[in-house]
């Protein structure tokens, strides 16, 4: 099982599973992600999410931001359905209005 | 009648540290039975405050007793069970922090109908870690999970001693009562710039409290938070129940019905 795959002087692929985990998490392990993308001297990656049971909506909102914010081309192979559609939610998040009308809650000094 | 029962969990605690701090002395003798709201600050209070073990009366009642020393120093030996995980500390670094997630998702591995599936039961960990390492600024940090298929529910603790939710936006320029800091919290307000943040919590609690009819109780300094589907409670809390740190726990009933994927994306989305 690969870490880094050099496929040629332009691209390299990276095996997300075996760099962090099967379960990504942190918006800090997304960082160390990139950390090792923006190391690598192809100015193609492609994340290969092999083997990737769950993601925090932390980590893909940082994942997603970290790619917007750097000069490589990156894409994604192999990305589980459940996995692209944390994409999706972090790509169109919902208005952040009042999770519930806390205003009338219940106050008790103890 | 209102159950409050993480809250009471909680009491419990305080109530220990009140005599501590009276006596120098931890007295769990009379103790039968920790629940990990309890137990959890209490680990965490005995590695702050360093007390020797002649300062601890370990509790009379031997499965007590075995229990509290298994959560205490489980973790050291590796100990695993399918029903609870014994106090695992946050690692300071969070790349080390991998194989503690991982020992926490061993509770649900075996067990499908904890926490609704393994989707909602990683999701809820992994925000509520992220957190603590994003805001807390911590010395300490601990998580808990105990089964309890008896009773009829799942309890996860999660324990920090770090600048609380109130300072956190104190430091950001953004004044609140203790109560109104948690609440904004709760719905999304974030001390980051970006407007995609500040989503964590908020889903984590409609996840649990809405699509599992949890409880979800949080103390952050000097107030608290309670949450279920049936009530909302506001907690101002007097001096000695006061916590220099901030403490997340929920309750979720045991057994509980797979969440289906499609609703899983519509409690976080």
């Amino acid at each position: 099982m690969y870490t880094f795959l050099k496929v040629n002087d332009m691209e390299s692929t990276i095996r997300i599973d075996t760099v962090l985990s099967s379960d990504l998490a942190l918006r800090n392990n997304a960082n160390y992600l990139f950390e090792k993308i923006e190391s690598e001297h192809e100015p193609k990656i492609i994340v290969d999410f092999s083997n990737v049971r769950s993601i925090s909506r932390s980590f893909a909102d940082q994942y997603v931001r970290r790619k917007k914010e750097s000069k490589k081309m990156i894409t994604e192979m192999n990305v589980p359905v459940n996995i692209a559609k944390m994409f999706d939610v972090v790509n169109k998040p919902s208005d952040k209005s009042k999770l519930w009308d806390l205003d009338s809650m219940k106050i008790l000094t103890i | 009648m209102t159950d409050i029962d993480l809250l009471n969990r909680y009491l419990e605690f305080c109530d220990y540290r009140k005599v501590l701090n009276e006596t120098e002395r931890l007295d769990l003798s009379e103790a039968t039975f920790f629940r990990p709201t309890t137990l959890l600050p209490l680990c965490n209070l005995v590695s702050e405050r360093r007390l020797h073990p002649r300062q601890i009366e370990y509790p009379e009642d031997e499965n007590a007793a075995g229990y509290m020393l298994t959560i205490l120093h489980g973790s050291v030996r590796n100990k695993v069970s399918n029903s609870y995980i014994p106090a695992v500390n946050l690692p300071k670094d969070p790349k080390e922090c991998e194989s503690l997630l991982q020992r926490i998702y061993r509770l649900q591995e075996e067990d499908e109908s904890i926490c609704g599936g393994e989707q909602p039961y990683k999701y809820v960990i992994k925000e509520l870690v992220d957190n603590i390492y994003e805001h807390s600024c911590f010395t300490d940090a601990s998580a808990m999970a105990q089964k309890y298929p008896n009773l009829g529910f799942v309890e996860l603790c999660f324990c920090d001693n770090g600048i609380t939710i109130p300072t956190n936006y104190e430091r950001h320029g953004l004044r609140f009562t203790p109560i109104d800091a948690i609440r904004e919290a709760i719905n999304g307000l974030s001390t980051k710039e970006e407007k995609t943040r500040g989503f964590g919590i908020r889903t984590s609690i409609r996840l649990f409290v809405d699509g599992l009819d949890g409880e979800f109780f949080v103390v952050s300094g000097a107030a608290a938070i309670y949450l279920t589907r049936r009530y909302k409670l506001g907690i101002n809390l007097t001096k000695d129940n006061q916590l220099s740190g901030t403490l997340v726990s929920l309750k979720v009933p045991y057994p509980a019905s797979l969440i289906p994927t499609s609703e899983f994306y519509r409690y976080v989305g």
